[in-house]
Protein backbone atom coordinates (compact mmCIF):
# COMPACT_ATOMS: atom_id res chain seq x y z
CA UNK A 1 0.00 0.00 0.00
CA UNK A 2 1.24 3.45 -0.83
CA UNK A 3 0.12 5.22 2.25
CA UNK A 4 -0.53 4.17 5.81
CA UNK A 5 -0.63 5.74 9.22
CA UNK A 6 3.19 5.65 9.42
CA UNK A 7 4.01 6.49 5.87
CA UNK A 8 1.77 9.01 4.28
CA UNK A 9 2.34 10.37 0.83
CA UNK A 10 2.73 14.14 1.15
CA UNK A 11 -0.43 16.10 0.42
CA UNK A 12 1.00 17.80 -2.67
CA UNK A 13 1.94 14.42 -4.17
CA UNK A 14 -1.58 13.07 -3.63
CA UNK A 15 -2.86 16.31 -5.16
CA UNK A 16 -0.56 15.77 -8.16
CA UNK A 17 -1.70 12.17 -8.63
CA UNK A 18 -5.40 13.00 -8.38
CA UNK A 19 -5.06 15.90 -10.83
CA UNK A 20 -4.08 13.34 -13.48
CA UNK A 21 -7.25 11.27 -13.17
CA UNK A 22 -10.24 11.44 -15.51
CA UNK A 23 -13.33 13.25 -14.21
CA UNK A 24 -15.22 9.95 -14.01
CA UNK A 25 -12.74 8.51 -11.51
CA UNK A 26 -12.68 11.70 -9.45
CA UNK A 27 -16.47 11.77 -9.16
CA UNK A 28 -16.22 8.30 -7.66
CA UNK A 29 -13.20 9.12 -5.46
CA UNK A 30 -14.93 12.14 -3.89
CA UNK A 31 -16.22 9.70 -1.32
CA UNK A 32 -12.91 8.01 -0.44
CA UNK A 33 -12.40 10.39 2.46
CA UNK A 34 -13.20 13.91 3.53
CA UNK A 35 -9.80 15.27 2.44
CA UNK A 36 -10.28 13.99 -1.08
CA UNK A 37 -13.84 15.31 -1.19
CA UNK A 38 -12.66 18.79 -0.20
CA UNK A 39 -9.75 18.67 -2.62
CA UNK A 40 -11.82 17.56 -5.63
CA UNK A 41 -14.24 20.46 -5.10
CA UNK A 42 -11.45 23.03 -4.61
CA UNK A 43 -11.38 25.63 -7.43
CA UNK A 44 -7.55 25.65 -7.54
CA UNK A 45 -7.52 21.88 -7.91
CA UNK A 46 -10.23 22.06 -10.61
CA UNK A 47 -8.11 24.54 -12.54
CA UNK A 48 -4.93 22.44 -12.07
CA UNK A 49 -6.80 19.36 -13.25
CA UNK A 50 -8.15 21.13 -16.35
CA UNK A 51 -4.71 22.45 -17.34
CA UNK A 52 -2.83 19.24 -16.52
CA UNK A 53 -0.79 18.28 -19.57
CA UNK A 54 -2.27 14.80 -19.82
CA UNK A 55 -5.81 16.24 -20.00
CA UNK A 56 -5.52 16.28 -23.77
CA UNK A 57 -7.95 17.99 -26.02
CA UNK A 58 -10.12 15.32 -27.63
CA UNK A 59 -12.24 15.61 -30.70
CA UNK A 60 -15.97 15.86 -30.15
CA UNK A 61 -18.14 15.51 -33.23
CA UNK A 62 -21.85 16.01 -33.77
CA UNK A 63 -22.70 13.78 -36.72
CA UNK A 64 -25.50 11.96 -38.47
CA UNK A 65 -25.85 8.19 -38.51
CA UNK A 66 -27.83 7.27 -41.58
CA UNK A 67 -28.47 3.63 -40.49
CA UNK A 68 -30.57 4.72 -37.56
CA UNK A 69 -31.49 8.13 -39.03
CA UNK A 70 -30.47 10.23 -36.08
CA UNK A 71 -27.79 12.59 -34.87
CA UNK A 72 -25.34 11.60 -32.19
CA UNK A 73 -22.30 12.99 -30.47
CA UNK A 74 -19.05 11.06 -30.60
CA UNK A 75 -15.95 11.68 -28.51
CA UNK A 76 -12.71 10.25 -29.86
CA UNK A 77 -10.80 8.35 -27.17
CA UNK A 78 -7.44 9.99 -27.84
CA UNK A 79 -5.39 12.24 -30.07
CA UNK A 80 -4.76 9.61 -32.74
CA UNK A 81 -8.39 10.09 -33.83
CA UNK A 82 -8.77 6.37 -34.29
CA UNK A 83 -11.12 3.86 -32.79
CA UNK A 84 -14.32 5.76 -32.35
CA UNK A 85 -16.51 3.57 -30.15
CA UNK A 86 -19.82 2.44 -31.61
CA UNK A 87 -22.80 4.41 -30.41
CA UNK A 88 -24.15 1.85 -27.95
CA UNK A 89 -20.89 2.00 -26.00
CA UNK A 90 -21.04 5.77 -25.74
CA UNK A 91 -21.98 7.15 -22.40
CA UNK A 92 -25.44 8.55 -22.46
CA UNK A 93 -24.39 11.83 -20.90
CA UNK A 94 -23.01 12.74 -24.32
CA UNK A 95 -26.30 12.11 -26.05
CA UNK A 96 -28.83 14.86 -26.01
CA UNK A 97 -31.83 14.89 -28.36
CA UNK A 98 -31.61 15.36 -32.12
CA UNK A 99 -33.17 18.73 -32.58
CA UNK A 100 -30.79 20.35 -30.20
CA UNK A 101 -30.67 23.74 -31.80
CA UNK A 102 -27.41 25.47 -31.22
CA UNK A 103 -24.45 24.47 -29.11
CA UNK A 104 -21.78 27.01 -28.20
CA UNK A 105 -18.56 26.00 -26.56
CA UNK A 106 -16.70 24.51 -24.99
CA UNK A 107 -15.47 26.90 -22.33
CA UNK A 108 -13.74 24.98 -19.51
CA UNK A 109 -15.48 21.82 -20.69
CA UNK A 110 -18.92 23.47 -20.58
CA UNK A 111 -21.32 23.96 -23.47
CA UNK A 112 -24.18 26.39 -23.85
CA UNK A 113 -27.22 24.65 -25.38
CA UNK A 114 -29.74 26.91 -26.99
CA UNK A 115 -33.03 26.02 -28.60
CA UNK A 116 -36.41 27.52 -29.31
CA UNK A 117 -39.97 26.27 -29.26
CA UNK A 118 -43.31 27.91 -29.86
CA UNK A 119 -43.39 29.01 -26.21
CA UNK A 120 -40.06 30.80 -26.42
CA UNK A 121 -36.31 30.43 -26.24
CA UNK A 122 -34.62 27.94 -23.95
CA UNK A 123 -31.05 27.88 -22.71
CA UNK A 124 -29.06 25.45 -20.63
CA UNK A 125 -25.47 24.85 -19.62
CA UNK A 126 -24.07 21.38 -20.01
CA UNK A 127 -20.91 19.78 -18.61
CA UNK A 128 -20.87 16.28 -20.16
CA UNK A 129 -18.01 14.93 -18.01
CA UNK A 130 -19.74 15.98 -14.78
CA UNK A 131 -23.10 14.76 -16.13
CA UNK A 132 -24.53 18.13 -15.30
CA UNK A 133 -27.24 19.87 -17.26
CA UNK A 134 -28.65 23.08 -15.86
CA UNK A 135 -31.57 24.80 -17.48
CA UNK A 136 -31.42 28.57 -17.15
CA UNK A 137 -34.43 30.79 -16.86
CA UNK A 138 -34.56 33.05 -19.88
CA UNK A 139 -35.64 36.60 -19.26
CA UNK A 140 -36.83 38.34 -22.38
CA UNK A 141 -36.49 42.09 -22.85
CA UNK A 142 -39.81 43.92 -22.71
CA UNK A 143 -41.19 44.60 -26.16
CA UNK A 144 -44.77 45.06 -27.33
CA UNK A 145 -46.28 41.75 -28.54
CA UNK A 146 -46.09 42.66 -32.22
CA UNK A 147 -42.28 42.68 -32.04
CA UNK A 148 -40.36 39.53 -32.86
CA UNK A 149 -36.68 38.75 -32.90
CA UNK A 150 -34.88 38.30 -36.21
CA UNK A 151 -31.19 37.81 -35.65
CA UNK A 152 -29.80 35.61 -32.94
CA UNK A 153 -26.16 35.51 -32.00
CA UNK A 154 -24.82 33.95 -28.81
CA UNK A 155 -21.50 34.00 -27.05
CA UNK A 156 -20.39 32.24 -23.90
CA UNK A 157 -17.27 32.84 -21.84
CA UNK A 158 -15.53 33.35 -18.56
CA UNK A 159 -14.88 36.57 -16.68
CA UNK A 160 -11.28 35.89 -15.61
CA UNK A 161 -11.47 38.16 -12.57
CA UNK A 162 -14.58 36.83 -10.86
CA UNK A 163 -14.24 33.36 -12.44
CA UNK A 164 -17.89 33.63 -13.35
CA UNK A 165 -19.43 32.41 -16.61
CA UNK A 166 -21.41 34.79 -18.77
CA UNK A 167 -23.69 34.39 -21.77
CA UNK A 168 -24.05 37.21 -24.28
CA UNK A 169 -27.08 37.10 -26.50
CA UNK A 170 -27.41 39.65 -29.29
CA UNK A 171 -30.70 40.05 -31.12
CA UNK A 172 -32.38 42.30 -33.59
CA UNK A 173 -36.09 42.94 -33.16
CA UNK A 174 -38.61 44.04 -35.74
CA UNK A 175 -42.13 45.34 -35.44
CA UNK A 176 -44.75 43.74 -37.65
CA UNK A 177 -47.14 46.23 -39.13
CA UNK A 178 -50.15 45.55 -41.30
CA UNK A 179 -52.69 42.76 -40.97
CA UNK A 180 -52.62 39.92 -38.48
CA UNK A 181 -51.70 37.29 -41.01
CA UNK A 182 -48.17 38.65 -40.83
CA UNK A 183 -48.00 39.35 -44.52
CA UNK A 184 -47.47 43.06 -43.91
CA UNK A 185 -44.22 44.97 -43.72
CA UNK A 186 -42.01 45.19 -40.73
CA UNK A 187 -39.88 47.91 -39.22
CA UNK A 188 -36.57 47.10 -37.57
CA UNK A 189 -35.89 48.27 -34.07
CA UNK A 190 -32.85 50.51 -34.72
CA UNK A 191 -30.44 48.85 -32.25
CA UNK A 192 -29.25 45.38 -31.50
CA UNK A 193 -30.58 44.31 -28.12
CA UNK A 194 -28.01 42.67 -25.87
CA UNK A 195 -28.78 40.34 -22.99
CA UNK A 196 -25.98 39.35 -20.61
CA UNK A 197 -26.49 36.45 -18.23
CA UNK A 198 -24.21 35.92 -15.22
CA UNK A 199 -24.21 32.35 -13.89
CA UNK A 200 -23.02 33.17 -10.34
CA UNK A 201 -25.83 35.68 -9.85
CA UNK A 202 -28.31 33.81 -12.07
CA UNK A 203 -29.39 37.16 -13.48
CA UNK A 204 -29.95 38.89 -16.83
CA UNK A 205 -29.13 42.43 -17.89
CA UNK A 206 -30.55 43.96 -21.07
CA UNK A 207 -29.24 46.95 -22.95
CA UNK A 208 -29.09 48.37 -26.47
CA UNK A 209 -25.90 48.03 -28.46
CA UNK A 210 -25.63 51.67 -29.45
CA UNK A 211 -22.30 51.52 -31.26
CA UNK A 212 -23.24 49.01 -33.91
CA UNK A 213 -25.95 49.76 -36.48
CA UNK A 214 -28.26 46.91 -37.40
CA UNK A 215 -27.10 47.33 -40.98
CA UNK A 216 -24.14 45.22 -39.94
CA UNK A 217 -24.77 41.57 -39.44
CA UNK A 218 -23.03 39.58 -36.71
CA UNK A 219 -22.07 35.95 -37.27
CA UNK A 220 -21.77 33.07 -34.85
CA UNK A 221 -18.25 31.64 -34.61
CA UNK A 222 -17.28 28.05 -35.39
CA UNK A 223 -16.46 27.40 -31.72
CA UNK A 224 -16.50 29.51 -28.55
CA UNK A 225 -14.13 32.31 -29.60
CA UNK A 226 -13.46 33.59 -26.11
CA UNK A 227 -9.90 34.48 -25.11
CA UNK A 228 -8.62 36.26 -22.01
CA UNK A 229 -12.05 37.39 -20.98
CA UNK A 230 -13.22 38.71 -24.35
CA UNK A 231 -15.59 37.13 -26.86
CA UNK A 232 -15.17 37.82 -30.58
CA UNK A 233 -17.67 37.75 -33.45
CA UNK A 234 -17.13 38.38 -37.10
CA UNK A 235 -19.47 40.97 -38.64
CA UNK A 236 -20.20 42.24 -42.12
CA UNK A 237 -21.82 45.31 -43.54
CA UNK A 238 -25.14 44.18 -44.96
CA UNK A 239 -25.16 44.34 -48.76
CA UNK A 240 -21.38 44.43 -48.81
CA UNK A 241 -20.30 41.00 -47.74
CA UNK A 242 -16.69 41.78 -48.54
CA UNK A 243 -16.33 44.30 -45.72
CA UNK A 244 -15.58 42.51 -42.51
CA UNK A 245 -14.93 43.67 -38.97
CA UNK A 246 -14.80 42.12 -35.53
CA UNK A 247 -17.03 42.88 -32.60
CA UNK A 248 -15.63 41.97 -29.21
CA UNK A 249 -17.25 41.89 -25.79
CA UNK A 250 -15.22 42.37 -22.62
CA UNK A 251 -16.62 39.90 -20.08
CA UNK A 252 -15.42 41.89 -17.09
CA UNK A 253 -16.38 45.42 -18.09
CA UNK A 254 -19.41 44.26 -20.12
CA UNK A 255 -18.38 46.60 -22.91
CA UNK A 256 -18.21 46.17 -26.66
CA UNK A 257 -15.27 47.11 -28.86
CA UNK A 258 -14.69 46.97 -32.58
CA UNK A 259 -11.52 45.57 -34.11
CA UNK A 260 -10.29 45.82 -37.67
CA UNK A 261 -9.59 42.71 -39.68
CA UNK A 262 -6.66 42.46 -42.09
CA UNK A 263 -7.08 43.90 -45.55
CA UNK A 264 -8.01 41.01 -47.76
CA UNK A 265 -7.84 40.66 -51.52
CA UNK A 266 -10.47 38.37 -52.92
CA UNK A 267 -9.87 36.58 -56.19
CA UNK A 268 -11.51 38.23 -59.18
CA UNK A 269 -13.23 35.12 -60.49
CA UNK A 270 -14.50 34.11 -57.07
CA UNK A 271 -17.94 32.64 -57.10
CA UNK A 272 -18.65 32.40 -53.40
CA UNK A 273 -16.72 33.99 -50.53
CA UNK A 274 -17.19 34.10 -46.82
CA UNK A 275 -15.34 34.65 -43.56
CA UNK A 276 -15.53 32.67 -40.33
CA UNK A 277 -13.93 32.84 -36.91
CA UNK A 278 -12.40 30.03 -34.88
CA UNK A 279 -9.52 29.37 -32.48
CA UNK A 280 -5.95 28.57 -33.40
CA UNK A 281 -3.55 27.47 -30.68
CA UNK A 282 -5.08 29.75 -28.07
CA UNK A 283 -5.54 32.73 -30.41
CA UNK A 284 -8.36 33.93 -32.63
CA UNK A 285 -8.12 32.40 -36.11
CA UNK A 286 -9.86 33.97 -39.08
CA UNK A 287 -10.74 32.03 -42.24
CA UNK A 288 -11.35 33.80 -45.51
CA UNK A 289 -12.71 31.14 -47.82
CA UNK A 290 -13.55 31.43 -51.48
CA UNK A 291 -14.63 29.03 -54.14
CA UNK A 292 -13.85 29.50 -57.80
CA UNK A 293 -16.25 28.63 -60.62
CA UNK A 294 -14.30 25.36 -60.93
CA UNK A 295 -15.38 24.65 -57.31
CA UNK A 296 -11.80 24.80 -56.16
CA UNK A 297 -11.60 26.24 -52.66
CA UNK A 298 -8.90 28.59 -51.37
CA UNK A 299 -8.72 29.47 -47.69
CA UNK A 300 -6.56 32.21 -46.22
CA UNK A 301 -5.95 31.84 -42.52
CA UNK A 302 -5.07 34.77 -40.31
CA UNK A 303 -4.22 34.67 -36.63
CA UNK A 304 -4.76 37.53 -34.20
CA UNK A 305 -1.58 37.70 -32.11
CA UNK A 306 -2.98 40.41 -29.89
CA UNK A 307 -6.06 42.53 -30.23
CA UNK A 308 -6.00 44.16 -33.68
CA UNK A 309 -2.61 42.68 -34.63
CA UNK A 310 -2.93 40.06 -37.37
CA UNK A 311 -0.43 37.77 -39.02
CA UNK A 312 -1.16 35.59 -41.99
CA UNK A 313 -0.61 31.96 -41.07
CA UNK A 314 -1.08 30.17 -44.36
CA UNK A 315 -3.07 29.94 -47.55
CA UNK A 316 -4.46 26.49 -48.18
CA UNK A 317 -5.89 24.99 -51.32
CA UNK A 318 -7.04 21.69 -49.91
CA UNK A 319 -8.78 19.91 -52.78
CA UNK A 320 -11.89 20.30 -54.77
CA UNK A 321 -14.88 19.56 -52.66
CA UNK A 322 -14.64 21.70 -49.54
CA UNK A 323 -17.99 22.94 -48.31
CA UNK A 324 -16.71 24.81 -45.28
CA UNK A 325 -13.83 24.83 -42.82
CA UNK A 326 -14.58 23.98 -39.17
CA UNK A 327 -11.44 24.81 -37.27
CA UNK A 328 -8.04 23.59 -36.25
CA UNK A 329 -6.81 20.37 -34.81
CA UNK A 330 -3.49 20.88 -33.03
CA UNK A 331 -1.21 23.20 -34.98
CA UNK A 332 -0.94 21.76 -38.43
CA UNK A 333 -4.32 20.34 -39.24
CA UNK A 334 -7.66 21.72 -40.30
CA UNK A 335 -11.11 20.23 -40.37
CA UNK A 336 -13.45 20.54 -43.28
CA UNK A 337 -16.86 19.44 -44.24
CA UNK A 338 -16.83 18.29 -47.84
CA UNK A 339 -19.60 18.83 -50.32
CA UNK A 340 -20.59 15.22 -49.77
CA UNK A 341 -20.95 15.93 -46.03
CA UNK A 342 -17.90 14.06 -44.85
CA UNK A 343 -15.59 15.21 -42.08
CA UNK A 344 -11.98 15.33 -43.23
CA UNK A 345 -8.72 16.36 -41.65
CA UNK A 346 -6.21 18.21 -43.78
CA UNK A 347 -2.59 18.78 -42.84
CA UNK A 348 -1.58 22.12 -44.34
CA UNK A 349 2.14 21.24 -44.33
CA UNK A 350 2.17 17.74 -45.72
CA UNK A 351 -1.16 18.15 -47.58
CA UNK A 352 -2.20 14.80 -46.22
CA UNK A 353 -5.94 14.21 -46.21
CA UNK A 354 -7.70 11.92 -43.80
CA UNK A 355 -11.34 11.00 -43.87
CA UNK A 356 -12.64 10.52 -40.33
CA UNK A 357 -15.70 8.60 -41.47
CA UNK A 358 -18.14 10.88 -39.75
CA UNK A 359 -20.96 12.30 -41.80
CA UNK A 360 -23.40 15.15 -41.84
CA UNK A 361 -26.84 14.99 -43.34
CA UNK A 362 -26.60 18.04 -45.56
CA UNK A 363 -28.55 20.06 -43.05
CA UNK A 364 -26.94 23.30 -41.94
CA UNK A 365 -25.07 22.81 -38.64
CA UNK A 366 -25.82 19.08 -38.76
CA UNK A 367 -22.12 18.33 -38.61
CA UNK A 368 -19.73 20.10 -36.30
CA UNK A 369 -16.50 19.29 -34.53
CA UNK A 370 -14.70 20.92 -31.61
CA UNK A 371 -11.68 20.21 -29.47
CA UNK A 372 -12.96 19.22 -26.02
CA UNK A 373 -11.19 18.88 -22.66
CA UNK A 374 -13.12 17.51 -19.73
CA UNK A 375 -13.40 19.58 -16.58
CA UNK A 376 -14.58 19.34 -12.97
CA UNK A 377 -16.29 22.72 -13.05
CA UNK A 378 -19.72 22.42 -11.48
CA UNK A 379 -22.67 24.33 -12.90
CA UNK A 380 -24.35 24.33 -9.52
CA UNK A 381 -21.73 26.09 -7.42
CA UNK A 382 -20.01 24.75 -4.34
CA UNK A 383 -22.87 24.06 -2.00
CA UNK A 384 -25.28 22.07 -4.03
CA UNK A 385 -25.99 18.53 -2.96
CA UNK A 386 -24.34 16.45 -5.68
CA UNK A 387 -26.33 13.29 -5.27
CA UNK A 388 -29.54 14.95 -6.25
CA UNK A 389 -28.26 16.33 -9.52
CA UNK A 390 -26.49 13.15 -10.64
CA UNK A 391 -29.82 11.41 -10.79
CA UNK A 392 -31.43 14.37 -12.45
CA UNK A 393 -29.21 14.57 -15.52
CA UNK A 394 -31.42 12.63 -17.91
CA UNK A 395 -34.60 14.17 -16.47
CA UNK A 396 -33.18 17.66 -16.90
CA UNK A 397 -32.24 16.98 -20.52
CA UNK A 398 -35.61 15.41 -21.22
CA UNK A 399 -37.54 18.33 -19.73
CA UNK A 400 -35.44 20.85 -21.57
CA UNK A 401 -36.22 19.37 -24.98
CA UNK A 402 -39.86 18.57 -24.27
CA UNK A 403 -42.20 20.17 -26.79
CA UNK A 404 -44.69 22.60 -25.27
CA UNK A 405 -48.26 21.36 -24.81
CA UNK A 406 -50.43 22.66 -27.66
CA UNK A 407 -52.55 25.51 -26.35
CA UNK A 408 -56.28 24.92 -26.47
CA UNK B 1 39.66 11.10 -3.22
CA UNK B 2 37.97 14.20 -4.50
CA UNK B 3 41.17 15.26 -6.25
CA UNK B 4 41.08 12.18 -8.45
CA UNK B 5 37.53 12.94 -9.44
CA UNK B 6 37.01 14.14 -12.98
CA UNK B 7 35.75 17.63 -13.49
CA UNK B 8 32.01 18.09 -13.47
CA UNK B 9 31.48 14.92 -11.51
CA UNK B 10 29.81 14.69 -8.11
CA UNK B 11 29.62 11.97 -5.51
CA UNK B 12 26.20 11.19 -4.04
CA UNK B 13 26.13 9.26 -0.77
CA UNK B 14 22.99 7.28 0.04
CA UNK B 15 21.55 6.97 3.55
CA UNK B 16 23.19 3.56 3.94
CA UNK B 17 26.60 4.93 3.00
CA UNK B 18 27.02 3.78 -0.58
CA UNK B 19 28.60 6.32 -2.94
CA UNK B 20 27.73 7.00 -6.58
CA UNK B 21 29.83 9.03 -9.00
CA UNK B 22 27.56 10.93 -11.35
CA UNK B 23 28.03 13.78 -13.82
CA UNK B 24 26.97 17.12 -12.38
CA UNK B 25 24.43 17.68 -15.17
CA UNK B 26 22.66 14.51 -14.07
CA UNK B 27 22.80 15.27 -10.36
CA UNK B 28 21.38 18.75 -10.77
CA UNK B 29 18.20 17.36 -12.28
CA UNK B 30 17.33 17.25 -8.61
CA UNK B 31 16.48 20.85 -7.76
CA UNK B 32 17.50 20.26 -4.15
CA UNK B 33 21.00 19.19 -5.24
CA UNK B 34 21.13 21.98 -7.82
CA UNK B 35 20.49 24.54 -5.10
CA UNK B 36 23.23 23.06 -2.96
CA UNK B 37 25.70 23.15 -5.84
CA UNK B 38 24.78 26.69 -6.82
CA UNK B 39 25.06 27.94 -3.27
CA UNK B 40 28.46 26.21 -3.12
CA UNK B 41 27.51 24.68 0.19
CA UNK B 42 28.31 21.23 -1.15
CA UNK B 43 31.69 19.60 -1.26
CA UNK B 44 32.18 16.98 -3.93
CA UNK B 45 30.38 14.46 -1.79
CA UNK B 46 26.71 15.20 -1.32
CA UNK B 47 24.81 13.22 1.27
CA UNK B 48 21.34 12.13 0.23
CA UNK B 49 19.64 11.28 3.50
CA UNK B 50 16.42 9.23 3.56
CA UNK B 51 17.26 7.60 0.23
CA UNK B 52 18.91 4.18 0.30
CA UNK B 53 21.39 2.86 -2.28
CA UNK B 54 18.80 0.77 -4.08
CA UNK B 55 16.45 3.69 -4.67
CA UNK B 56 19.24 6.17 -5.33
CA UNK B 57 20.56 3.92 -8.10
CA UNK B 58 17.13 3.92 -9.70
CA UNK B 59 16.83 7.70 -9.50
CA UNK B 60 20.27 8.10 -11.09
CA UNK B 61 19.37 5.66 -13.86
CA UNK B 62 16.26 7.70 -14.62
CA UNK B 63 18.09 11.03 -14.63
CA UNK B 64 20.90 9.69 -16.83
CA UNK B 65 18.43 8.45 -19.39
CA UNK B 66 16.63 11.78 -19.43
CA UNK B 67 19.91 13.69 -19.71
CA UNK B 68 21.17 11.58 -22.61
CA UNK B 69 17.98 11.46 -24.51
CA UNK B 70 17.14 15.12 -24.76
CA UNK B 71 17.56 14.84 -28.50
CA UNK B 72 15.84 11.48 -28.69
CA UNK B 73 12.28 11.10 -29.82
CA UNK B 74 9.83 12.04 -27.09
CA UNK B 75 7.90 8.84 -27.68
CA UNK B 76 10.98 6.70 -26.86
CA UNK B 77 11.41 8.57 -23.61
CA UNK B 78 7.75 8.07 -22.81
CA UNK B 79 8.13 4.33 -23.30
CA UNK B 80 11.18 4.33 -21.06
CA UNK B 81 9.31 6.31 -18.39
CA UNK B 82 6.32 4.02 -18.36
CA UNK B 83 8.56 0.93 -18.11
CA UNK B 84 10.75 2.54 -15.48
CA UNK B 85 7.92 3.41 -13.13
CA UNK B 86 6.22 0.05 -13.52
CA UNK B 87 7.28 -1.32 -10.11
CA UNK B 88 5.79 -2.75 -6.95
CA UNK B 89 4.09 -0.47 -4.48
CA UNK B 90 6.99 -0.53 -2.00
CA UNK B 91 9.52 0.71 -4.55
CA UNK B 92 7.00 3.19 -5.93
CA UNK B 93 6.46 4.67 -2.51
CA UNK B 94 10.21 5.02 -1.92
CA UNK B 95 10.78 6.49 -5.36
CA UNK B 96 7.97 9.01 -4.96
CA UNK B 97 9.30 10.07 -1.58
CA UNK B 98 12.82 10.44 -2.99
CA UNK B 99 11.65 12.32 -6.10
CA UNK B 100 9.47 14.62 -4.04
CA UNK B 101 12.05 15.26 -1.32
CA UNK B 102 14.92 15.77 -3.78
CA UNK B 103 12.65 17.67 -6.17
CA UNK B 104 13.23 15.70 -9.39
CA UNK B 105 10.32 16.99 -11.44
CA UNK B 106 10.44 14.65 -14.45
CA UNK B 107 10.61 11.59 -12.23
CA UNK B 108 7.82 12.79 -9.96
CA UNK B 109 5.63 13.50 -13.00
CA UNK B 110 6.22 10.04 -14.43
CA UNK B 111 5.55 8.38 -11.06
CA UNK B 112 2.37 10.34 -10.39
CA UNK B 113 1.12 9.52 -13.89
CA UNK B 114 1.80 5.85 -13.23
CA UNK B 115 -0.06 5.84 -9.93
CA UNK B 116 -2.94 7.69 -11.60
CA UNK B 117 -3.12 4.96 -14.28
CA UNK B 118 -3.04 2.30 -11.54
CA UNK B 119 -5.91 3.71 -9.53
CA UNK B 120 -8.20 5.31 -12.09
CA UNK B 121 -10.40 2.27 -12.60
CA UNK B 122 -10.42 1.14 -8.97
CA UNK B 123 -13.36 1.14 -6.61
CA UNK B 124 -13.61 3.41 -3.58
CA UNK B 125 -13.25 0.40 -1.31
CA UNK B 126 -10.07 -0.69 -3.08
CA UNK B 127 -8.56 2.81 -2.80
CA UNK B 128 -9.26 2.95 0.90
CA UNK B 129 -7.82 -0.47 1.72
CA UNK B 130 -5.01 -0.79 -0.79
CA UNK B 131 -3.97 2.77 -1.43
CA UNK B 132 -4.65 4.54 1.82
CA UNK B 133 -4.27 1.52 4.11
CA UNK B 134 -7.54 1.97 5.94
CA UNK B 135 -8.46 -0.71 8.42
CA UNK B 136 -11.80 -2.41 7.98
CA UNK B 137 -12.61 -1.39 11.53
CA UNK B 138 -12.24 2.31 10.73
CA UNK B 139 -14.44 2.10 7.71
CA UNK B 140 -17.15 0.38 9.71
CA UNK B 141 -17.16 2.89 12.54
CA UNK B 142 -15.99 6.44 12.07
CA UNK B 143 -16.98 6.72 8.45
CA UNK B 144 -20.34 5.02 8.73
CA UNK B 145 -22.50 7.94 7.59
CA UNK B 146 -19.97 8.92 4.95
CA UNK B 147 -20.20 5.41 3.53
CA UNK B 148 -23.93 5.42 3.18
CA UNK B 149 -23.61 8.66 1.28
CA UNK B 150 -20.89 7.16 -0.88
CA UNK B 151 -22.58 3.93 -1.78
CA UNK B 152 -24.44 5.67 -4.54
CA UNK B 153 -23.28 4.58 -7.93
CA UNK B 154 -21.82 7.32 -10.08
CA UNK B 155 -21.56 5.26 -13.24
Amino acid sequence: MLSTRDRNLPEDVVNEILSRLPVKSLLRFKCVCRNWYTLIKNPDFISKHFNQENNNGRLLVHHYISDIQRYAIALFPDETLAGIPPLHENLDHLQIPDCMGDVVGPIDGIFLVYTWYSDGDRMALWNPAMREFRRLHVLEPIFPPNFHDKVNVVGFGLDPLTRDYKIIWIRNFAEAIGDESGSGDEIDYPYYVVAVYTLGKDSWRHFDLLTMPTRRSIHNSLCATCINGAYYWLCTVVNDAKRYGILSFDMRLEEFREIEVPEHKWGSSTEHKWGSLSLYNGSIGLFFSQTCPTLECIIDIWVMEEEGCWIKLVTVKPFLEVKRPFGFWKEKELFFETRTNELVLFNHETHEIRNLEMYGSGCFLGLWAVCYKESLVSLFGQNDEDGRRCYQFSDAVHDFFRKPEPSV
Amino acid sequence: MSSSLEKNMLILRSSDGEEFIVPEVVAVMSKAIKNMVEDECASNTIPVPNVDANILAMVIEFCKKHDESEAEAASDLKTFDSEFVNRGQEALYDLITAANFRDVKELLDALCQNVAEMIKGKSVHHIRIQFLGYQLFEILTSNFIWNIWCDRDFD
